[in-house]
């Protein structure tokens, strides 16, 4: 249960800088997931908070200042994407080595394994060694060893990558649920992006070392603040636009076919060019124009649909060759071929790259929709 | 089967060479040719006399505690090329290969040099005032176990440098993160994961020692004679092939009950990879 706190911090890694002034701050009993593309310098930033890598900048645990602290006196806990347990040791020993190495008295030592064991239904399965164990086993015998000292600060490092769907989606409702027991402050790196909406409260998302947006899940998902963000996150269909007319809270802008949307953005500037993210399940297709008040509406050409069970997916492109993905539901009968017309609210679209200069997006308020 | 028929004559060939040493350690010293009779007397007069099978004991001793030298030797190398630089690693592996491409003969020869009366390493010792007088390590065990462990080192430090680097590295991460020194992520991780290279380098190391011809021959000069000197002598010298060859079995039959020893006991360490 501690507070972290990163200050541009900035290291290299393999003689590449790897992460190049990130500032972060976690309160204490925060879940914060740390998400990119690989290479993008979470898992440096990761070793960084451990210990393990050399930096520039402040990092400060509770208020501690870290630089000159090793690694084995930070008391910080980490989990490793393939788990790194100790093959010569069995499952009790893994999770009572860091009481071990704190010289703690055996009956204690004890206690907590047992009582870890338990938390992690690992019963049963105490006096095996790590090789005869599945990859779920081993993943909550890892966290299990993480925890067993108590630290501040718990770090996963792809905890759940190694793992197929099925399982994955069970560890993190786990991982949750443990986290929310335990109470402590989790920072995990991941590159799956349901995973860090899932799981966290709070997402970084990275990108080439720097920090491109924090923000609660639903923030970076309904807000992405660049074109990066809206792309990593979910699927977008960007259109690029020119402003021809500007609210204060709202533009009027058209696009290349000649056809004007409504966007929500402050400060525009007409003859500004734009770029705005729809998200494919906030467009509808019909098969005419339903002229709804106030909805954007753009003609298209149903290019193909993938049925995927729950829904289906629909690409349809314009006259322009721009192509626009949606999420249909599973029951629409769209061909290869039909004329439709897509439409989305104005307020399901952001505007993630505007002329250069940075943009603020107005406010989205759900009860303009209704 | 056309496939393993190179191998079944190799083998067969290998047979055929055992055989005929176990058949002329119980043949009769004075055996007529054409008549087959069989003798205990070679083994008889091998075990009675402790002056030969002190030589056994000897070599087992002197193979013992080189090969505990050359093990914590060889890990102090294994252990430094693997925490050096590639380049590092690179000339350190170079000198350790090229030693072992080297003929025994020149290596021993080379040893002669380095412990001989006016050798460098009594030379310097004279010159630093440490001793008055040369010592005299030549033709000695002292000389012998110097030469043994300077030629088997390369057979204990590869497979050691080999399970080093077997070890993921996010386990000393791991480690260290859980509270363990430096000293103690060694001493709790590191060395427990690489005693199957240990053992690789022991059993081997052990074997190469024990059965050493050229070493002793040299540098021992005759003083400090091992269990092949003895058998080379009693068969290129003597032409008693039947003792020889007794001495021969024996050895072999000890060698064998080490090696399964060792095995076990190493496969009792190594238990968790199951």
């Amino acid at each position: 249960m501690a507070q972290v706190e990163l200050k541009d911090i900035r290291a290299s890694y393999g003689g590449v800088e790897a992460v190049k002034g990130v500032s972060l701050r976690l309160e204490a009993t925060e879940l914060v997931a740390v998400l990119g593309p690989s290479g993008c310098g979470k898992t440096t930033l990761i070793r960084v908070v451990a210990g393990f890598v050399d930096f520039q900048g402040t990092l400060l645990i509770d208020g501690r200042d870290m630089a000159r602290v090793p690694p084995h006196r930070r008391d910080i806990g980490i989990v490793f994407q393939d788990y790194a347990l100790f093959p010569h040791q069995t499952v009790a020993e893994n999770i009572g080595y860091g009481l071990r190495m704190r010289a703690r008295p055996r009956a204690e030592i004890r206690a907590r394994v047992d009582e870890l064991v338990e938390l992690l239904r690992l019963g049963g399965f105490a006096a095996r060694y790590p090789s005869s164990l599945s990859g779920g086993q081993r993943q909550r015998v890892a966290i299990a060893r993480a925890l067993a000292s108590e630290p501040k600060v718990l770090l996963l490092d792809e905890p759940l990558s190694a793992l197929d769907r099925k399982l994955r989606e069970e560890m993190q409702v786990e991982l949750r649920e443990i986290q929310k027991r335990v109470g402590i402050t989790m920072l995990f790196v991941t590159h799956d992006q349901e995973e860090a909406l899932a799981l966290a409260d709070k997402v970084v998302v990275m990108k080439d070392g720097r920090v491109r947006q924090i923000g609660a899940p639903i923030d970076i998902y309904l807000r992405p603040e660049d074109d990066f963000v809206a792309e990593f996150i979910g699927k977008s269909t960007f259109f690029d636009a020119t402003v021809v007319e500007a609210a204060p809270d709202v533009a009027v802008a058209r696009l290349p076919n000649g056809s004007t949307v409504r966007v929500p953005m402050r400060g525009a500037v007409p003859r500004q060019r734009i770029t705005f993210a729809v998200r494919p399940e906030r467009i509808g297709v019909s098969d005419r124009r339903t002229s709804r008040e106030g909805m954007n509406a753009v003609d298209a050409v149903v290019d193909h649909v993938v049925f995927l069970g729950a829904h289906q997916h629909v690409r349809v492109r314009t006259a322009e060759a721009q192509r626009i993905e949606v999420l249909a539901s599973n029951d629409a009968k769209w061909r290869q071929g039909d004329t439709v017309t897509v439409e989305w609210h104005p307020n399901d679209s952001v505007v993630v790259r505007s002329g250069g200069v940075p943009v603020q997006t107005s406010e989205y308020r759900e009860e303009e929709r209704t | 089967m056309a496939l393993v028929l190179p191998a079944l004559l190799v083998i067969a060939t290998f047979f055929a060479m055992m055989s005929t040493m176990v058949v002329a350690s119980f043949s009769p010293a004075d055996a007529v040719q054409g008549i087959r009779t069989y003798t205990l007397e070679h083994y008889r007069r091998f075990l009675a006399s402790s002056f030969y099978w002190g030589y056994l004991t000897g070599s087992l001793w002197i193979s013992l505690y080189c090969t505990f030298i050359t093990a914590v030797l060889g890990y102090f190398i294994a252990y430094f090329m693997f925490r050096s630089s590639s380049v590092v690693r690179l000339v350190v592996g170079s000198v350790l290969i090229v030693q072992f491409f080297t003929a025994y003969v020149i290596r021993s020869y080379a040893v002669m040099l380095l412990v001989g009366k006016t050798g460098f390493l009594n030379q310097t010792l004279l010159a630093l005032g440490i001793i008055d007088a040369p010592l005299r390590i030549l033709f000695t065990q002292a000389a012998v176990a110097i030469g043994l462990v300077q030629v088997s080192l390369p057979f204990m430090v590869f497979p050691i440098l080999a399970s080093l680097n077997a070890i993921p590295t996010n386990l000393e991460m791991a480690s260290a993160s859980l509270g363990a020194s430096r000293f103690k992520t060694f001493w709790t991780i590191v060395f427990p994961l690489t005693l199957p290279g240990i053992a690789a380098g022991v059993v081997v190391v052990y074997l190469f020692e024990l059965t050493s011809y050229i070493v002793p021959g040299m540098l021992g000069g005759g003083y400090a004679d091992m269990i092949a000197n003895l058998i080379y002598n009693k068969a290129m010298r003597s032409f008693e092939y039947g003792f020889a060859a007794a001495a021969a079995v024996v050895t072999l039959v000890v060698s064998a009950a080490i090696v399964y020893g060792l095995n076990r006991s190493f496969a009792r360490i190594t238990r968790y990879a199951r």
